[in-house]
């Protein structure tokens, strides 16, 4: 449909493009979190005169580096298994059931991803407020987490459920299996990748997912994206958010090439595409 | 009237020659059928007709105009998909009309055409349908409507019923051809089926390898295959290798094979082509006395109804016949008698 | 079948039960909070003096108009950019992989860190002012950030949310096979005719699920707008905010059921807009269908 030249050039702007919207602003970032306070850098100079690990080492010794991440990355696992639990017996009925009002159910379930977030968060705060519940934000939070990711979570463990066939239960129950044993051989196999997909997807938003802890959490429960979002504010050290922006995208990047892997060996129809509608 | 030239077409896929000067005559309202294995080609003269592919030399001529260069869309033919390929978004009304919209047909003219096509393929229930919510079959009838509503100088078939079961083939081929009459189009028909050609081609162009094997009518190339290749892709033939082969009087000639000495009806010299003998199942006369007569022992018996097929060894050699006789047994010694006008020399490939 | 329909409900609850029931309640609170009942502080009364205070307020209006000019022309943009790319990467050839990676990988990173390259970029001292001065295009930095027309704004919008439309696009678009486009063109459609007739009306579905959601996400965004917006102008989630802020929770209520009133119909706004423009035959096509369909039923 295209000639070939107009695709070579079509194909060169688009390298040198993504180059420049993506290579360039991280090469700042690592740039800017090496710059030693011994020197700053200023505008003449292309890089920065002192390079070190010092605003590493600062961040991690005295800020809230250590309690951000320790929060972050306990919160995330813990909502991966919250949600995954919650959603499993809705997707079992979603994958093997038929029933009046199912697609209804199944356009409910998305409702979170129509709510704005910042809604939620705030009036959210205000229920546990007024329950007096305000000891317990961080069940708030892990609640509220689960709650915004559930339609991710029910739509793959729908799609995993649906493909476990209906042939292997007949034949592990010709076979005299117990209901435990019918759900180890036959739906196990075929859940296991859904189980994990759902978990690495959820575990990676909550992570990322800002309003919430920024509005439920502060100012005591910090997370990395809130921690960066306050060194952004009015105490904006440059070479302090660099090295947060570094460390709440780099584990990200693993993580998410790790989940396409997976995804890609398992049901590409889980996640994209046909997912939303 | 040839409505439709092609000649010398080449065309390759890096080193993979898919068609070797590929030339043919197509007259107007013919119904030809390209047949022959998978990877022969057919479906690759057919994308080279419609536009989609060019040959790589060669060149094509519609209504004596050179096409060679012409986009498909630009081109008078229209093509029935395997797959149908009816637009999903569509209902079968349309999806029939989308050809007379795109190619600017007047609203009048439309109404006609349309109307006309509706009928003569029974469609008026299924109008408002979409593809999803329409069988095989009536995809099928659908496709078939969009094709030809916009009346095409040549409709171009590829393989139309290798989706649908067995009964619905029987009749949706013969509606296939119905409508080719009725309509007057010129036809061409790709498909591997050999009953398929057979019975609904004005002519069947054999194929293989990118090659013209034998171009004939169906009876023709039925009684009169000239090579191995289509003595046993179009039906099924007993074939065996010949030496020694002694003229005898009256045009008859009598060779030496693995199932003994056979005589044959054949006018003219034979040349080094000729290697093989070949001789249809049907023709063996079980229990009689012809000039050709055999003896063997039956290895299995296959009741069709119609007739039993069945595979007898004579001399350590396996062949088939069929008979509308009954009553065998297996491992019983039966006889039969071949016509020598029944028996046909044939080339190597 | 009382019993299956008993068992389909039970296993709902834990699912679909607990979003029904935390954002139903949420909203229920936000209503409520918005015309003075269930406060959290002081006496209930029910009133509308919030919402009175509300519209006359001009700052409320600004933020409105401000927040849906971010949603519409974020999404605008997000899916222009998309479609092209995805319909120059639906048939795969050497490299396309490449680009479809480096293109969605804005996918991956966090938005707070987009916005934090993106400022360090064009910063007063950064990168493209140091850049310009170098190619003697100005003499002084350009003032960049916090721009009076939320360019860093949309652009951020875009850089993050192109991606994801670009995802659901080229889903929809490599779903369409070459058979359908084949038939098209055999029956006589032009390159233009088989885009607004074929293409476009197939992948309707997708585009108004990425419209939806960059929409309502662009719509009520708050922390690009906190930390590369315009200055003098909040948006609606940011006015929202500095109300709670302020204690302030029944100005903040009023606030949410705008977000969440026009979010749904901003939301219900486009999905109808992308289908009376692009469903078969689209505003684009040409094709008449009510003629022909009348004079058939005439016939009938």
């Amino acid at each position: 449909m295209i000639a070939k030249s107009l695709h070579r050039i079509l194909f060169i702007s688009m390298i040198v493009i993504g180059v420049i919207w993506l290579a360039v602003p991280f090469i700042m970032a690592i740039l800017w979190s090496l710059v030693d306070p011994a020197e700053p850098w200023t505008v003449d100079r292309v890089t920065p005169p002192v390079m070190s690990f010092y605003r590493w080492t600062y961040m991690w010794e005295s800020s809230n580096l250590k309690y951000a991440l320790f929060n972050s990355y306990l919160l995330a696992p813990t909502v991966s298994i919250v949600t995954l639990i919650f959603s499993i017996s809705t997707a079992y009925v979603f994958g093997r059931y038929n029933f009046v009002g199912k697609e209804i159910a199944k356009l409910l379930c998305l409702l979170p991803l129509v709510t704005p977030y910042f809604v939620l968060s705030i009036f959210l705060t205000a229920t546990i407020i007024s329950f007096g519940l305000s000891e317990y934000r961080v069940a708030a939070i892990v609640l509220a987490h689960a709650v915004m990711f559930l339609p991710y979570a029910i739509r793959i463990m729908t799609v995993g459920f649906e493909q476990v066939s209906q042939e292997h239960i007949d034949a592990a129950r010709d076979l005299s299996a117990t209901t435990f044993s019918r759900w180890r051989v036959a739906y196990l196999p075929a859940l296991r990748p859904a189980f994990f997909a759902s978990m690495l997807i959820v575990f990676i938003q909550s992570i990322e997912e800002f309003a919430v802890a920024f509005i439920l959490g502060s100012p005591t429960f910090i997370t990395i994206p809130t921690l960066l979002f306050s060194t952004m504010g009015q105490d904006f050290v440059r070479p302090n958010a660099a090295v947060l922006s570094l460390i709440l995208v780099v584990p990200n990047i693993v993580l998410m090439l790790f989940l396409e892997k997976l995804l890609r060996t398992a049901n590409p129809a889980m996640i994209s595409g046909k997912g939303l509608k | 009237m040839s409505i439709l030239k092609i000649k010398n077409l080449f065309k390759s896929y890096g080193k993979i020659e898919v068609l070797k000067n590929f030339s043919l005559d197509i007259d107007s309202t013919e119904f030809v059928s390209l047949l022959g294995p998978s990877g022969c080609g057919k479906t690759t003269v057919l994308k080279i007709i419609s536009g989609f592919i060019s040959p790589d030399k060669g060149t094509v001529f519609i209504e004596d105009i050179d096409v060679s260069n012409t986009p498909p869309e630009k081109r008078n033919t229209a093509m029935c998909f395997q797959s149908y390929a009816l637009f999903p978004h569509l209902t079968a009304e349309d999806n029939i009309k989308f050809g007379l919209y795109e190619k600017k047909i007047s609203k009048n003219k439309s109404k006609d055409l349309f109307e006309e096509a509706i009928e003569h393929l029974s469609l008026s229930q299924e109008l408002g349908k979409y593809p999803n919510e329409l069988s095989g079959g009536q995809q099928q009838r659908v496709a078939l409507g969009r094709a030809l509503v916009t009346r095409p100088k040549i409709i171009l078939f590829d393989e139309p019923l290798s989706n649908l079961d067995a009964i619905l083939r029987g009749t949706v081929r013969n509606e296939i051809k119905r409508i080719q009459s009725e309509f007057k189009l010129t036809a061409i028909y790709v498909t591997h089926d050999q009953s398929e050609a057979l019975s609904i081609s004005d002519r069947v162009v054999l194929m293989k390898e990118g090659e013209i094997n034998q171009i004939d009518t169906p009876e023709k190339i039925y009684d009169n295959p000239i090579s191995y290749f289509s003595a046993s892709f179009v039906g099924i033939s007993n074939i065996h290798h010949f030496k020694n082969s002694k003229k005898l009087e009256n045009n008859f000639i009598e060779v030496d094979t693995n199932v003994g000495k056979l005589k044959l009806l054949y006018k003219n010299n034979l040349t080094d082509k000729n290697i093989y003998v070949s001789w249809r199942p049907e023709n063996a006369e079980v229990g009689e006395q012809r000039e050709n007569t055999l003896f063997g022992r039956i290895k299995s018996i296959a009741f069709q109804g119609a007739f039993t097929e069945m595979e007898v060894e004579i001399k350590n050699i396996k062949i088939k016949i069929i008979t509308q006789k009954r009553g065998f047994k297996i491992n019983e010694e039966i006889k039969f008698g071949i016509k020598p006008e029944n028996l046909l020399f044939l080339e190597k490939s | 079948m009382f019993a299956k329909y008993l068992f389909i409900i039970l296993c709902l609850i834990p699912g679909l039960g607990i979003i029904l029931a935390l954002i139903g309640f949420v909203t229920y609170i936000v209503i409520m909070q918005s015309i003075g009942l269930n406060n959290l502080f002081g006496e209930d009364e029910f009133t509308i003096k919030y919402w009175d205070k509300l519209f006359a307020r001009k700052s409320y209006k600004r933020s409105v108009q401000y927040s849906l000019y971010i949603g519409t022309f974020s999404t605008i943009f997000s899916i222009l950019i998309a479609y092209p790319i995805a319909l120059w990467l639906r048939k795969p050839f050497r490299g396309s992989l490449l680009i479809s990676s480096i293109l969605k990988a804005p996918l991956l990173v966090h938005g707070l860190v987009a916005a934090f390259l993106f400022l360090n970029v064009i910063e007063y001292h950064g990168l493209v002012n140091q850049l310009l001065q170098y190619l003697n295009f100005t003499d002084q930095p350009i003032r960049m950030r916090n721009d009076r027309n939320a360019f860093g704004v949309l652009f951020l919008q875009t850089w993050k949310n192109m991606p994801f439309a670009l995802l659901l696009l080229a889903g929809a678009l490599q779903s369409i096979s070459d058979d359908t486009l084949d038939a098209a063109r055999d029956l006589g459609a032009s390159l233009y005719r088989r885009f607004i007739d074929i293409i476009i009306p197939l992948t309707i579905s997708a585009m108004t699920a990425a419209a939806i959601i960059i929409f309502i996400g662009a719509f009520a965004d708050f922390t690009f707008q906190k930390l590369a917006g315009p200055r003098n102008t909040f948006s609606l989630s940011q006015l929202m905010v500095e109300y709670r802020g302020r204690s302030k929770w029944n100005e903040a209520a009023t606030v949410g059921v705008t977000l969440i009133v026009l979010s749904f119909f901003g939301a219900v706004l486009v999905a109808f807009i992308i289908n009376k423009l692009f469903k078969y035959p689209g505003w684009f096509s040409p094709v008449k269908m009510k003629n022909i369909q009348s004079i058939i039923t005439g016939q009938k």
